[in-house]
């Protein structure tokens, strides 16, 4: 039987032992200290310590990873989203330890994974590119003449970077020595390597990807694009496939350019290539993402191909099916963080004290929580993903308004208000999202105050007051007979100590 | 009736509220509700208004609440009307989230500026900086380096220059 180690955490390690699970291959999870008791630890096969805390010394660890497998006795390891997913040194290490990773060949990885040489990939497959620099002469004085020539605003961008990090935006010249120190020092200490690039900034567009999936044999199929325009500093917070802004023709131009620049590349297993979208129908290759992403649930939901299956089967070296799935219906994806939406979407760790995931028809929850786990501050603020399909987009919208409205997660803060209101949103019913949607719509969001809430707030201070006073017999209004009527607010109180 | 100031999400919200009989009568800017309210299992009750029977989920953290209601969650504090509440004012510095103090870069007794670095903490690869308001005189710190804190709890207070270390506040 195979074993899979899963050198992840959060809902994506949760997600990867299904898969498992349902392949019939064993899985191994591994945690560090704050995961003791994580979902993912208690679901998987086994389970085997990375100790410490720290992401460096824990899920970033190379050796700590490589020891985990053979602990486990692996023989493929799956490296999730983040972490080490995207490290070509770590692919290489894992399939020189004698594993089978399961994703990209680590050259393909090195290839596109920089983004100035993917660029310059995309540039001889034909395919457009932002208007940038990536020209290999790290001098100041080099990026301000391309400064220049490009034209202000632009992006600076770590060259090994992804999800947000070592970028600045710059408006004006003045800025840009400053940017460039600051980014070079994060992209250093993120990525191991201070290389930038410059890209003129578009301003408003739309931010489309396209899901590739690419076999041993040479099969490589487009799954069609994701639309994940609403972002706050460059992360992303709603998803949804298919993007409102993409025509069937225009689909079938971007997943030509995806699958010719992934065959160029060399490429197996799933990988995302990601555009920019102007107001005029015109695309710009951004970047690829050598990995699964956060957001594939919505592809699934529209294809109905099992993604994280293809991995593990495409690893073990099974033939995709030679044409893509038809696409059907319409899927959104809402990213619950524990982040606090009224303060800058500062990180919000702590307990989970009550939790109700919703469920009902075309919804999934996708999460890496449970009632009684502790939030770690350590990691990711990530706790779950709910996924809402329809056979139309205004249909997807209704479902997932309503399951936001059953969710019930208490104890920590978390921007699960803040996602009911974007998805009410008129300019997001309308599908108008642009990368600006948030800054435009929501700055200075603040959370409703729903009378009822303020009523059972109210009701319940009143009840709280007759609780400690109540003398042994005494005849108090009692609901209900046979049980005890305080056992409820013992309940409440049972988490007050640890705040 | 009584009196309750309810800090919903960090606003004030003043209501009045009553046991009468089995119900329980609230006031919220003019508007009466009379609800019933009763236990049902851990962390859970059901709020009756009218002929609506409406689930509602409860968390308790230190001074803090969380309810679940009707697809809404809201984070309360009460202020308790019978202890008078220390003025959180400038001079009592929180922790603005909980996470890990990585940096104290005063002592208990060092005159501040205004703006001027006291503490760091970090949580989920993010830096939050705690800064004297105002200038003055850090008379406590309750954090040290590398120890964990949690969200809202006191790191640092600061008193006007001439004040003694460990006074009382009017």
């Amino acid at each position: 039987m195979r074993t899979v180690l899963v050198a992840n955490r959060g809902e994506i390690a949760v997600r990867v032992i299904r898969a498992c699970r349902e392949l019939g291959v064993r899985s191994v999870a591994v945690y560090a200290e704050p995961d003791r008791d994580a979902p993912h630890v208690l679901l998987a096969d086994g389970a085997v310590p990375l100790g410490g805390a720290d992401p460096e010394s824990t899920y970033l660890s190379i050796p700590r990873i490589l020891e985990a497998a053979r602990r486990a006795g692996a023989d493929m390891v799956h490296p999730g989203y983040g972490f080490l997913a995207e490290s070509a040194e770590f692919a290489a290490a894992v399939r020189d330890a004698g594993y089978t990773f399961v994703g990209p060949p680590p050259e393909a990885m090195a290839r596109l994974g920089h983004k100035g040489n993917a660029r310059r990939l995309a540039q001889r497959c034909g395919i457009p590119v932002v208007p940038g620099y990536d020209g290999g002469e790290e001098t100041r004085e080099a990026f301000l003449e391309a400064a220049r020539r490009l034209g202000y605003p632009l992006l600076v961008k770590a060259a090994a970077g992804g999800g947000g990090r070592g970028m600045r935006l710059v408006a004006e010249e003045r800025d840009l020595p400053e940017a460039l120190e600051g980014a070079r020092r994060e992209a250093r200490s993120a990525f191991g390597e201070g290389a930038l690039i410059l890209e003129r900034h578009l301003g408003a567009c739309r931010h489309v990807e396209v899901q590739v999936l690419a076999d041993t044999r040479g099969t490589v199929v487009s799954l069609g694009e994701r639309e994940c325009s609403v972002q706050r500093r460059h992360q992303k917070v709603v998803e949804e496939a298919p993007s409102p802004g993409v025509s069937p023709d225009l689909r079938e131009r971007l997943g030509e350019a995806a699958t010719a620049l992934l065959r160029e590349a060399g490429y197996v297993n799933a990988g995302t290539v990601e555009f920019l979208l102007d107001g005029d129908g015109r695309f710009y290759f951004l970047e690829v993402n050598t990995r699964l992403q956060v957001e594939h649930p919505v592809t699934e939901a529209t294809t109905g191909v099992d993604l994280v299956g293809w991995q593990l089967r495409i690893a073990m070296g099974e033939p995709l099916p030679p044409d893509p799935p038809a696409i059907r219906g319409h899927a959104i994806e809402c990213r619950v963080y524990a982040e606090d939406p009224a303060r800058e979407f500062q990180p919000s760790p702590g307990p989970i004290d009550v939790l109700v995931e919703p469920s009902g028809p075309g919804i999934r929850v996708d999460s890496g929580i449970r009632a009684g786990f502790r939030v770690p501050a350590a990691y990711d603020p990530l706790l779950a993903k709910v996924i809402a399909w329809d056979l139309t987009r205004e249909g997807a919208i209704r479902r997932m308004a309503r399951a936001l409205r059953d969710y019930v997660l208490l104890g920590c803060r978390t921007n699960l208000e803040f996602l009911q209101a974007v998805i009410g949103h008129e300019a997001f019913r309308r599908g108008e999202t642009t990368t600006r949607f948030l800054a435009e719509h929501f700055a200075g969001w603040r959370p409703p105050l729903p009378e009822v809430g303020v009523v059972a707030l109210a009701a319940l201070e009143v009840l709280r007051g007759e609780a400690p006073a109540r003398p042994a017999g005494r005849d108090r209004p009692s609901p209900r007979g046979g049980t005890d009527p305080w056992e409820a607010f013992r309940g409440w109180r049972m988490g007050a100590g640890r705040a | 009736m009584r009196d309750l100031t309810l800090l919903v999400h960090g606003s004030p919200v003043r209501v009045e509220a009553a046991r009468d009989g089995s119900e329980i009568v609230v006031r919220v800017e003019g508007r009466e509700h009379r609800v019933r309210i009763e236990p049902a299992g851990p962390s859970a009750f059901v709020l009756w208004t009218g002929a609506r029977a409406l689930l509602l989920h409860v968390a308790e953290r230190g001074d803090r609440r969380f309810l679940h209601a009707d697809g809404h969650t809201l984070e309360c504090e009460v202020a308790d009307p019978g202890r008078t509440r220390m003025p959180q004012g400038a001079g009592d510095l929180r922790a603005p989230m909980p996470g890990v103090v990585t940096r104290v870069t005063v002592r208990e007794g060092e005159e501040v500026r205004p703006g001027q670095v006291l503490v760091v903490v970090e949580a989920m690869k993010m830096e939050h900086v705690v800064r004297a308001p105002r200038a003055g005189v850090v008379r406590s710190l309750h954090v040290r380096e590398g120890e964990q804190v949690d969200g809202g709890a006191l790191v640092a207070e600061i008193g006007p220059v001439g004040a003694a270390a460990g006074g009382t506040t009017p």
